[in-house]
């Protein structure tokens, strides 16, 4: 779903969702909505789901303790949003930047990538809004909870790695390498689709991303042990009522999402909640990373377009360039010596 | 599954399966009398689990063995024995695909490695082989071989070993398995990692690799194949069930797709046929005129194997392609003096 063709056609394919699906309440409460059943019973969440959601991680300070805008903000929100990110001009906005400019800043936008200037909004898809003002949902002021010291110095630390110049590929990020985008990924609006399979006894769960694949068995085996670590750790899944439980441990201590690694414990919560919406919750906890769990619900939208091949290192001359630049600059170095 | 203690348990179910069972699926497709294939709740034939091609059967048959399509019991064992003299577990060069059985036969002395280079693998690492008495994979052409080359496909190799033979500039002089994009489909090397996962729903097939963890997700729904213009690693694929085997039709393959020597006009049919609780005949049809004088077929015995497949991590540990790079530049640095 990179091409420019494919992310018209999915803008059009958006845009009939977002008027077809306006309200997302919280998961599961008091919805009528009976989801379809797979042969063996369970609520059918197959097919291909994309989170092109505006609504950021944390609710902007301004917002305060406002958890949803009014109709009328959000119309005004997304009439700004619209005027600074039409489809084929200005700078791309990724993630939290389509809501956060538009509802606190909006005349002094610039893109993150003012570097290059490579990416506009042609290439992004179009978002769809509602009315919450955060993903997390708890803790309720719709922050992350406070990072431990420890965790902020290992984040001050990468910082500080990533401005060296890079000694080889693995000084870089692990989305920069094309390893991995993670676990959970919660980029919205880039290449954010997903597709659920489902057999008897196992979940599959294809990401865009890196064309990374989670097969995820639901038979009660245990973990596996507690020294095999994993990108995407290792995962169970289990129904509880109707919705899919998965919970996931065994992180590698490379792995990174936000600053936790081996330690975070991953649990999702995937609930069809009307025929083109499945509510995507999650709560992460990692005692060593944040102060205490916390809990985000992301609406994922379906689509009747294919997910295509993911190409990422293969295209990844970026990556000679950073390297042979760091090299340049060692040797100007060396010079000035 | 290359963790040494998996390997072991990996081993001592292989090498009962093989004492047991023999050379079933070994003579074509017949099942054996009385059994019937396990079916899923949807009614297609289950082909789910683990499959292992750990076949010591050469794809090309030796030429010394002429239009022999078999061994006989006596000279398979005698092979076999010859096999465990060179190839003794935790002893000696690592032998991959088909040198186990080609070495074995020609009773050479003593068996190295093409890895001499560095001596950092040895049989250790390498799973134990399944034998039987076939003389090739390939069933047609009827003599074992793999049809001529067409000259344009001659020159292309010969590019590419020039290409090789050069200083490496950046990672994309290197092949795609080195550069752990991939390792291609269909995938047909014995041995090492050669596990298969596979899962079903009404309308897909998923088909996950162990090597660079590539899932293959095949709709089986007789939509059309994707615009010509699309074009993949993997190519794109689409199933349907033939009585009780599963046909996959593979094109759109990518022109930088390498499949010894076929790429954009290659065509793929695979047909998977379970014929016993324990074995997954997999037949594989490949097609491409620019390439070949002729399509040839491959039939390979899938295994059964009660082992998981773990994340496989190939990038991330690729730090021979560091040394690679910088050995390149060592020698043109040596050269310019």
């Amino acid at each position: 779903m990179t091409n420019p063709y494919t992310a018209i056609v999915s803008t059009t394919t958006a845009v009939l969702a977002v008027v077809l699906a306006l309200p997302v309440a919280a998961a599961g409460q008091g919805s009528s909505y009976v989801p379809p059943r797979t042969g063996d019973g369970h609520p059918d969440l197959q097919g291909i789901w994309g989170n092109n959601s505006v609504t950021p991680l944390e609710r902007p300070d301004s917002l305060a303790d406002k958890s949803a805008l009014t109709e009328e903000e959000l119309a005004q929100v997304e009439e700004t949003a619209n005027r600074l990110f039409a489809l084929d001009a200005g700078d791309a906005v990724f993630g939290d930047q389509f809501f956060n400019v538009a509802v606190t800043d909006p005349e002094s936008f610039t893109s993150s990538d003012g570097g290059t200037g490579n990416y506009n909004q042609f290439w992004l898809v179009e978002r769809e809004f509602n009315t919450r003002t955060s993903l997390i949902t708890d803790p309720p002021n719709g922050k992350l909870p406070p990072t431990t010291s420890a965790a902020k110095m290992a984040v001050a630390t990468r910082a500080a790695g990533r401005e060296r110049p890079a000694a080889w590929t693995a000084d870089r990020g692990l989305s920069e390498r094309c390893i991995t985008f993670g676990l959970p990924n919660l980029l919205a609006g880039y290449n954010s689709y997903y597709q659920i399979l489902q057999t008897a006894e196992h979940v599959v769960i294809e990401q865009e991303l890196i064309h990374t694949t989670r097969i995820i068995p639901l038979d009660g085996r245990p973990h596996v042990g507690d020294d095999v670590r994993q990108w995407h750790g290792d995962s169970r899944g289990r129904w509880e009522g109707d919705t899919l439980v998965v919970e996931t441990r065994n992180f590698s201590p490379q792995s990174d999402f936000r600053g936790a690694r081996e330690q975070m414990t991953l649990v999702e919560r995937l609930t069809r909640v009307g025929p083109d919406e499945i509510h995507y919750q999650f709560t992460v906890n990692d005692p060593t990373a944040w102060t205490e769990p916390w809990t985000a619900l992301v609406p994922w939208r379906k689509t009747d377009q294919p997910i295509f091949e993911y190409a990422c290192h293969e295209g990844n001359l970026g990556m000679e360039g950073i390297l042979a630049g760091a090299r340049a600059e060692d040797a100007e170095a060396a010079t000035a010596r | 599954m290359k963790i040494p203690h998996t390997l072991f348990v990996a081993l001592s179910a292989l090498a009962v399966v093989a004492l047991v069972s023999g050379s079933v699926a070994a003579q074509g497709s017949a099942p054996d009398e009385g059994w019937t294939v396990p079916r899923t709740v949807f009614g297609h034939p289950d082909l789910q689990g683990v499959w292992a091609n750990n076949n010591a059967t050469p794809l090309q048959r030796p030429e010394v063995l002429g239009d022999r399509t078999h061994l006989t019991d006596e000279e398979l064992a005698a092979v076999q024995s010859r096999a465990n003299e060179l190839f003794s577990l935790d002893a000696g060069d690592a032998a991959f695909g088909d040198s186990v059985f080609t070495a074995a036969l020609a009773e050479a002395e003593s068996f190295s490695s093409r890895d001499t280079a560095t001596g950092n693998y040895n049989q250790f690492w390498m799973v134990e082989r399944d034998w039987d008495t076939r003389t090739s994979l390939i069933v047609d052409p009827p003599n074992g071989r793999i049809p001529e080359q067409t000259s344009a496909a001659k020159m292309r190799a010969g590019a590419r070993r020039t290409a090789r033979g050069r200083h490496a500039r950046w990672t994309d002089d290197r092949s795609l398995g080195e550069r752990c994009l991939s390792f291609g489909t269909p995938r047909l090397g014995a041995g090492y990692n050669s596990y298969y996962q596979l899962f079903q729903t009404p309308d897909h097939v998923v088909i996950q690799m162990e090597m660079a963890h590539d899932a293959r997700i095949i709709s089986l729904d007789e939509r059309p194949h994707i615009d010509r213009d699309i074009r993949q690693w993997l190519g794109n694929s689409r199933g349907y069930w033939d009585g009780d085997t599963l046909v996959v039709e593979t094109k759109n393959y990518s022109s930088k797709a390498n499949f010894m020597g076929a790429a954009e006009h290659l065509r793929v049919t695979e047909r998977f046929t379970r014929v016993s609780d324990d074995v997954l005949q997999y037949e594989v049809t490949l097609t491409d005129p620019t390439t070949w004088m002729a399509p040839w077929s491959v039939m390979i015995p899938l295994r059964s194997s009660p082992d998981a497949i773990y994340e496989y991590a190939c990038h991330e540990g690729n730090i021979g392609m560091e040394g690679i790079l910088a050995g390149a530049r060592r020698q043109e640095a040596l050269e310019s003096r």
